[in-house]
């Protein structure tokens, strides 16, 4: 069976923006920069991006595109026990799409309730009360959120439609899905910087703390954001790049990814602190007190802070609009770039039909999801997007970049994508890929050790080990058996060879 | 806005819009170059 091919080049850098510009980029980077020493945080980000960011980057691309298959296929061509990563690195990806469905139901919902600004006063208890109906406890499901359900059902409708004919229907959307953010980002960022208070607000965003500079926490969180924003070590780069041709750029498609995706981060501070400060001139609130990351930042602070701008309801609910689609956009390719991700390892692995394989894949996450949709649901995306981020991905990224760099010939892979690609990467490329994994690798192992004596929000033990710890147990125990067993026979029917 | 915020938003609209130029640009002209051959 042939490979699928993207239609052209810029399909394949936008859809690979697009995953790597999602909602972490909106939600998490402004506050995160915030909290770690503001504009100084751009230094720290900046040196991530260049000595762990982009030599990661393409490093996965390399992988996908010269095995031209997703990563489990495509690792275990590089060497057969890799593969096991690369199925940990899809089951992470598959979790992670399941509860993030649910977050764009989520947006769904406001998207709706912008029209008539539905959170009224109070946006968070609309959150919880009126679209959540969220429970007291994990353990209390209390049936689903019936508005929840809807939104998810149109969630992944809309995946299947994007994915049903692969790299050929995501080319047609991708377009329209990675330039929307970036417009609808603009229009909020002018508003935002001609209000009263906004300077004071991008003063909190930028002023910088080089003093911070010199703590290691700063950096864990540059490279740490850095991992999740490129949307390294979640099998999706080596899924996108596995459909070019193996001649195609490298290293000059990675460095356009990085810089929009950087750019994307940048803009959405510049739109989120803007606001934020004319919010805190008009309600007389320390920006220090509405500066949060995450989901309350997008369902309750920002709604609250789009409630103050002037002009009445109707320009509330215009960019309450505006900013729910944005974020809309901008997580829709990330969701279906995650389905890809697993379709493409299934796909590879079997040798199975491509639509079938979407159709079977987005069944059992929708399946999966619906636990996320529950009234317990907040509770349970809360314990499990913190142990599969905190744990889960950052195991996946740090074991994969260390086997790579110590344990392949790292001077092939760079001997393969040098002469194909626009720019030239010389030997610090190798050194990036062996020193800085294992520097992290020590200083997370500080930070974890940390943060598993401490319970996380306080949660009952039973749900940390559930929803948690039991959560990257089962991770590693269905990556096992998917390489050990139901995967092995394929293994040997496809005659992959040993490349060390 | 104080001076150094100003500064700070200077420097990242050079590194990542002065990135993304030369970047960009580099491909457009491969791109014609590899149609044009």
């Amino acid at each position: 069976m042939e490979r699928q091919r993207w239609g052209s080049r810029a399909s394949f850098i936008l859809a690979a923006i697009g995953s790597a510009a999602g909602l972490g980029n909106a939600i998490r980077f402004p506050y995160v920069a915030y909290s770690n020493g503001g504009g100084a945080f751009l230094i720290p980000y900046f040196v991530a991006l260049l000595t762990a960011g982009i030599p990661l980057l393409v490093m996965e691309f390399a992988i996908g595109q010269k095995n031209q298959a997703g990563a489990p296929v495509a690792l275990g061509k590089i060497n057969k026990r890799f593969e096991y990563f690369g199925w940990w690195q899809v089951v992470c990806a598959f979790v992670i799409v399941c509860y993030y469905a649910v977050i764009m139901s989520w947006i769904c919902n406001f998207l709706v309730g912008s029209i008539n600004v539905a959170w009224g006063t109070e946006p968070m208890r609309y959150f919880t009360e009126d679209v959540l109906k969220v429970s007291d406890s994990p353990g209390n499901l209390s049936g689903f959120s019936l508005s929840v359900l809807v939104g998810l059902l149109v969630t992944w409708v809309a995946v299947y439609l994007i994915l049903r004919k692969g790299t050929e229907s995501v080319g047609k959307v991708i377009g329209y899905t990675v330039a929307a953010p970036v417009v609808l980002l603009l229009i909020l960022i002018i508003r935002a910087v001609t209000l009263p208070g906004a300077l004071e607000g991008l003063n909190y965003f930028l002023k910088p703390d080089f003093a911070a500079l010199l703590g290691p926490r700063v950096w864990i969180e540059a490279y740490t954001q850095v991992f999740y924003s490129l949307s390294l070590a979640m099998a999706i780069m080596y899924a996108y790049a596995s459909y070019m041709p193996e001649d195609s750029d490298i290293t000059n498609n990675a460095l356009i990814i990085v810089f929009a995706d950087a750019c994307v981060s940048f803009l959405a501070g510049l739109a989120i602190f803007g606001t934020l400060g004319h919010m805190s001139l008009t309600q007389g609130v320390p920006i220090k007190d509405v500066a949060i990351g995450g989901i309350r930042l997008s369902f309750d602070i920002f709604p609250a802070a789009i409630n103050t701008l002037p002009g009445g309801r109707g320009v509330v609910a215009v960019f309450g609009f505006v900013f729910f689609a944005t974020l809309l956009t901008l997580g829709i390719d990330s969701t279906f770039s995650l389905v890809e991700a697993v379709i493409t390892a299934v796909a590879d692995k079997w040798k199975l039909d491509k639509h079938r394989t979407t159709v079977g894949v987005i069944l059992v996450m929708a399946l999966v999801s619906l636990i996320f949709a529950t009234k317990a649901g907040l509770h349970w995306l809360d314990l499990v997007d913190h142990y599969i981020n905190s744990y889960g991905l950052i195991i996946a990224g740090i074991t994969e970049a260390v086997l790579i760099g110590w344990f392949y010939n790292t001077d092939s892979l760079r001997q393969y994508f040098n002469p194909i690609s626009e720019y030239k990467f010389g030997r610090w490329w190798t050194y990036m890929i062996k020193i800085i994994p294992f520097i992290l690798f020590v200083l997370l192992a500080v930070y974890f050790v940390e943060d598993i004596k401490t319970p996380y929000e306080g949660y009952a033990s039973i749900y940390q080990w559930i929803g948690g710890w039991g959560l990257i147990i089962a991770v590693g125990v269905a990556s096992f058996v998917i390489t050990k067993f139901i995967g092995k026979k394929n293994i040997a029917e496809t005659g992959q060879t040993v490349d060390l | 806005m104080d001076f150094s915020a100003i500064v700070m938003l200077i420097f990242a609209i050079v590194v990542i819009f002065s990135g993304l130029y030369i970047t960009i640009n580099k491909a457009i002209k491969s791109t014609k170059t590899e149609k044009e051959e």
